[in-house]
């Protein structure tokens, strides 16, 4: 817990902290802001899945840690692009901290070096959309419009 | 070279979220009661000023594409560690994506101190500009 993120994706949210855990770990309503796809949280020690709107699964791990409506934890491999694996993080952290009035969630990608750039580039388009997303329907009440994000360019 | 970039992305036009990022009667809803001056025309120069502090940040305009592009050389006035650092250059990126707009802040400059400040601060401008497009309502001043 103490490795420094080669990543970090921070947004300000005008919900209570539980609303923003529920709206990450509620799997029927993640395909809103995730392009389709749906989080799937075991508890702590439990499984973590990422799957497609065509059933598949994208990427998996474990849950390490589950402090809600604090932290969420997991290693995560995407398992649909084998090649990307080394480029992608081992670990992802969601966290949640109260400001007063307003709630900053922070999205660290820990464990392996930098990617090249595009896969930088690619990773923070696909987080900035997630995380645009929760905010707008948290804060309107409606999705936001979807974009898909582009990938990495190749 | 250090770089800050943000990206996000917000249901508004690119000449709303123009005028939201120039124009002193938004910037003051959503930055924290911030007001810029310019006429936002490549070599001008343009300030910033805050309630209780007056001047924070100036610098000159260094390239104008509205409602796309807008680049600013940028310098710290009022904290001494910041100033000695001297100039950043800072860069919006306004790019329409559907029915969103994809906004990208790149801010960078060799001081390492300089980045980690505006790191902390753009994300919590940002926020506050995309509630204030999407619902009439900025975010309350962090604590």
């Amino acid at each position: 817990m103490t490795d420094k993120p080669k990543a970090v994706h921070i947004i300000h949210i005008a919900a209570p902290a539980q609303k923003i855990w529920d709206a990450l770990t509620d799997s029927a309503l993640s395909p809103s802001y995730f392009f389709g796809n749906r989080f799937e949280f075991g508890q702590s020690g439990g499984d973590f899945r990422v799957i497609q709107p065509d059933g598949q699964v994208n990427s998996q791990g474990k849950v390490l840690v589950r402090d809600e409506p604090r932290v969420l934890r997991v290693t995560w491999d995407v398992v649909i692009y084998p090649d990307m694996r080394a480029e992608t993080p081992g670990e992802v952290e969601f966290r949640l901290e109260d400001l007063g009035g307003v709630v900053r969630l922070t999205v660290s990608e820990f464990n392996r070096p930098p990617g090249a750039e595009k896969y930088q580039n690619a990773a923070r388009e696909g987080w900035s959309l997630i995380l645009s997303g929760i905010k707008s329907i948290l804060e309107t009440g409606a999705p936001m419009p979807q974009v898909q994000p582009k990938g990495p360019e190749q | 070279m250090n770089r800050f970039v943000y990206v996000t992305y917000i249901r508004t036009t690119p000449a709303k979220l123009w005028a939201a990022l120039t124009q002193p009667e938004w910037t003051e809803r959503y930055w924290f009661g911030c007001r810029q001056e310019s006429d936002w025309k490549a070599g001008s120069s343009w300030k910033m000023f805050m309630p209780n502090i007056g001047l924070t940040d100036s610098g000159e305009v260094l390239e104008a594409d509205p409602p796309n592009r807008l680049v600013l050389s940028w310098r710290n006035e009022f904290m001494p560690e910041l100033k000695a650092a001297g100039y950043s250059k800072m860069t919006y990126d306004i790019a329409p994506e559907g029915e969103l707009v994809k906004l990208t802040v790149t801010h960078e400059i060799d001081s390492a101190l300089f980045v980690e400040k505006v790191s902390d601060g753009w994300p919590k401008i940002l926020s506050s500009l995309k509630s204030l497009l999407e619902t009439g309502e900025a975010l309350p001043r962090p604590a």
